[in-house]
This record gives C-alpha cells, sequence and structure tokens, in this order.
C-alpha cells in the first residue's frame, strides 16, 4: 500500500466517525483536525523548484510542481544554511517532510531536509554552493600554506576498507619509511560521511595539532558518492584545520570542493603519497650531490686561501725588490755629496780657519788660508 | 637504534645541510670555519642516509569515542 492508498483508507474511515457523531466544528477545530490527519507522518515528495523567494531574510517559499501538481513547500532560511544546499528555480529536488495545513487555510510541506536529486540538479547546486564558498574566501590560493618537505607524522581520513587506503598506504611506504601515520577511520559516502569527517578534523586539530599534515582522501565514485567532500561542512573543516590538508578525492577528473578548500589537491590517493614524500632514491641521489658539493667547495676553498698566500708572496717580494732599489739609489745620491767624492776629481776646498771660501771678498792681506787636496793640504798667505 | 633514528628529525636535518651549502657558496675564506661547516655536513649526510634506510611505516588507528 502506498502513501497515497493509505492516506484515503484513513480519511474514509475518519468520514464515517464523524457523520455518526454529528459534531459541528469551528473553523481553528476542522483546520487542527486535518492538520492531525495529514502531519502524522513525514513525506519525501520529489519535484522542481519554482517561485524560490527568501522573505525577512528569514523564511523561504517556494513551489514544488510535476506536470500536473502542485505543493507549497516552506522552511527557515537557517535550516537550509545547515545543510549547505543552495536552491533555484528549475532545480530537481527531493524534500523530507511534513504536510501542513495553516490556520490562514494555506496547505503546506513544512519541509526538514532537501537534496537535490538527477546529475543536473546535483552540479547546479553544487555550483550554486561554489559560488558561495567562493565569495567567502574559502578558495583563494593566498591563504594555502606550503605542505612540509618530509613529514614524518600524518593525519590520515578515509575509510579502511576503501581502496583508497591501501593505495595510499602503499605508496608512501614505496617512497618513504620511518613514517607514523595515524589513520582516523570514517565512512567516506553515505549519510554518516559528513559528520564523520567533520568529526575527524575536529580530532585531530584538538588532539594532535603537532601533525604535520593531513590527508583527506576516497577513490572514484559517481557524483552522488562524492557528495560528502562536497558538503558544505566538510569544506569548511578543511578550510577551518590548522594543520595544512592535502585532498585526493576519486580519479584524475573528479573534483570536489574539498579539493578546492584544501592546501594541496591530489588528483588520486596514490598521487596524495607521491605529493607529501619524495622517493628514497631520489632524496639519495640528492644527499649524494650535496656531499659533492660540499667537497668541492671546502677544496675550492683550500686553493683559494693557497692563491691568497701567492698573491701575497709576490706582492711582499716585490715590495722588499722596491724598497732595495730605493736604498741603493738613497746611497749613490748621499755618496754623490760626499765632499771627498769632489777631491776626488781634481777639485780643491779653500778654507778660512773654519770657513769654506766661496767669495775672495772674505779675505784681505796677510790672512791665512788652508787649501784642501785630494791628498794633503797646502797652507798660504793672501798677498 | 630506532628509538634514535625516530627522534632524528629529517627535515631539520635537510634544513642544515640547504644552511651549510649557502654557506659555502658565499664568498668567505674561514677555512677554519669551513672545516667545521664541512665536518657538520658530512655527519647530517650520514645520518639522512641512514634514515632512509628505514622502510617501515607505522600505521595507529584512532578508537573513536
Amino acid at each position: 500500500m502506498n502513501l497515497f492508498d493509505y492516506s484515503n483508507q484513513f480519511i474514509k474511515q475518519e468520514k464515517k466517525n464523524i457523520s455518526n457523531n454529528n459534531k459541528v466544528l469551528s473553523v481553528t477545530e476542522f483546520n487542527n483536525y486535518v492538520n492531525s490527519i495529514i502531519s502524522i507522518q513525514q513525506v519525501i515528495v520529489e519535484g522542481e523548484i519554482s517561485g524560490f523567494k527568501i522573505a525577512k531574510e528569514r523564511l523561504i517559499y517556494f513551489d514544488l510542481k510535476d506536470d500536473k501538481s502542485v505543493v507549497s513547500c516552506f522552511l527557515f532560511k537557517f535550516q537550509l544554511d545547515k545543510m549547505g544546499v543552495v536552491l533555484e528555480d528549475g532545480m530537481k529536488i527531493q524534500v523530507t517532510g511534513t504536510p501542513n495545513l495553516h490556520s490562514t487555510g494555506r496547505f503546506n510541506l513544512i519541509a526538514e531536509f532537501i537534496k537535490p536529486v538527477g546529475e543536473g540538479s546535483i552540479k547546479r547546486a553544487l555550483e550554486l554552493l561554489k559560488q558561495k564558498l567562493f565569495q567567502e574566501g574559502i578558495f583563494a590560493p593566498e591563504r594555502k600554506r606550503p605542505l612540509p618537505k618530509f613529514p614524518e607524522n600524518i593525519g590520515l581520513i578515509t575509510s579502511q576498507d576503501a581502496a583508497a587506503y591501501t593505495d595510499f598506504i602503499k605508496v608512501l611506504s614505496h617512497r618513504f619509511g620511518g613514517i607514523t601515520i595515524y589513520f582516523y577511520p570514517v565512512s567516506v559516502q553515505g549519510e554518516k560521511a559528513p559528520n564523520e569527517i567533520t568529526e575527524a578534523f575536529n580530532y585531530f586539530n584538538q588532539k594532535m595539532p603537532n601533525l604535520n599534515v593531513l590527508v583527506l582522501t576516497r577513490g572514484g565514485g559517481s557524483l552522488e558518492d562524492l557528495m560528502a567532500f562536497n558538503s558544505e561542512k566538510v569544506v569548511r573543516s578543511v578550510f577551518g584545520s590548522k594543520i595544512p590538508v592535502i585532498c585526493a578525492v576519486g580519479h584524475e577528473r573528479d573534483e570536489s570542493l574539498s579539493d578546492f578548500a584544501a592546501d594541496k589537491r591530489a588528483s588520486t590517493p596514490s598521487n596524495a603519497a607521491e605529493l607529501l614524500v619524495p622517493e628514497r632514491s631520489e632524496v639519495e641521489w640528492q644527499l649524494n650531490k650535496i656531499k659533492e658539493r660540499f667537497v668541492y667547495q671546502m677544496d675550492k676553498k683550500i686553493k683559494s686561501l693557497e692563491q691568497f698566500y701567492q698573491i701575497l708572496e709576490n706582492r711582499m717580494n716585490i715590495w722588499w725588490q722596491n724598497l732595495l732599489q730605493k736604498l741603493e739609489l738613497e746611497e749613490r745620491l748621499l755618496k754623490s755629496f760626499d765632499p771627498e767624492a769632489i777631491l776626488e776629481r781634481g777639485y780643491s776646498i779653500t778654507m778660512l780657519g773654519e770657513k769654506i771660501l766661496k767669495n775672495a771678498t772674505q779675505v784681505k792681506m796677510g790672512d791665512k788660508i788652508i787649501t784642501k787636496l785630494k791628498k794633503g793640504k797646502v797652507e798660504s798667505t793672501v798677498n | 637504534m630506532e628509538n634514535k633514528n625516530t627522534k632524528f628529525n629529517f627535515a631539520k636535518a635537510m634544513e642544515e645541510l640547504e644552511k651549510i651549502n649557502r654557506w659555502f657558496e658565499s664568498e668567505e675564506v674561514d677555512l677554519e670555519e669551513g672545516i667545521k661547516k664541512f665536518d657538520e655536513g658530512m655527519k647530517l649526510i650520514e645520518f639522512c642516509k641512514e634514515r632512509l634506510k628505514q622502510v617501515e611505516n607505522k600505521i595507529i588507528k584512532i578508537k573513536k569515542q
């Protein structure tokens, strides 16, 4: 029995009851009575949105329709915000809610949960959420942090059964060792997934804030399978993490909003491991290169020091030579000033007492003068 | 040995090596300091190479409350 049949039968029974009692109802009583019948259980209704409007920034009204019928839907804006769903006209959705007849006589489906259905609507809803989060700056490239070069403590958030888990661990261990992986198992799809993933982020950020990096990953799947990674809650957890986050969801082509919010996006779980750690052989090669460079630099330093001393020595030699030359020159000059040297060449010096005679007026008759020759001296009297 | 290696921080060692490398490439000619840096660098390289020999990664599963 489907819901429609069920309601019909229920109403028929009630009809009989009321006729029997012959009771007259006030309008309020009638509306309350109708409500007591129609609001007994939650329904899920699928249809297309039209006439979507937000009143007073608080209340949301829209019609849900199919090709024959229309029903008005109502909910509070905060409820929709909490669901992380953005709606617009033409979108196909499933509304989980309760039928309700308002005292004004208006019939509504009071929505409690809304989810877009069909690929077109899911994609559109995703696009709208993406725009909203983009405007908030959640995907801004300038807030992205660099990943640590050699992480030693990693927080892993994924499902244990998933191939993603195995792939990540395998590729990581293949490349680098000595890493401690703190694994927080979560559901990666289904209704529970967003809450569990958010809890994992809270756990790591509160209890293990010193981890080098967090890895959020799952393997490929349909758009609906990946929806947890597009939920606003998860995206905000990724964005809000104090520990840098690398996100790898699905295959190469798959993109999720969590990818965009993360510090680094990897295309696959294996790629996340590749981006996180270098390969051993690569590091070993690098270390050898560094060693070679050190040896070369040290050699260069010693050589340049030798060169420095060589230059110093040359300079000192030149300086010494210069000094010697200068001394020799000065010696010769001094020698040329030696009066004895003049006598050598046949000149003589004539003196009056202690004074050297330079002018004839210096002497008068009868003065005794002495003439110094190279060898010996001659005493004479002036006439 | 394993304990010592776990405590030893690979990232920091690589950073130190980069620093030493930069020092060597500067134009300073301080042989005494150079020898010190050279020794330090060689030790770090040996540490890192030793660390690379570790093949196992440890997985600790977190139990939810």
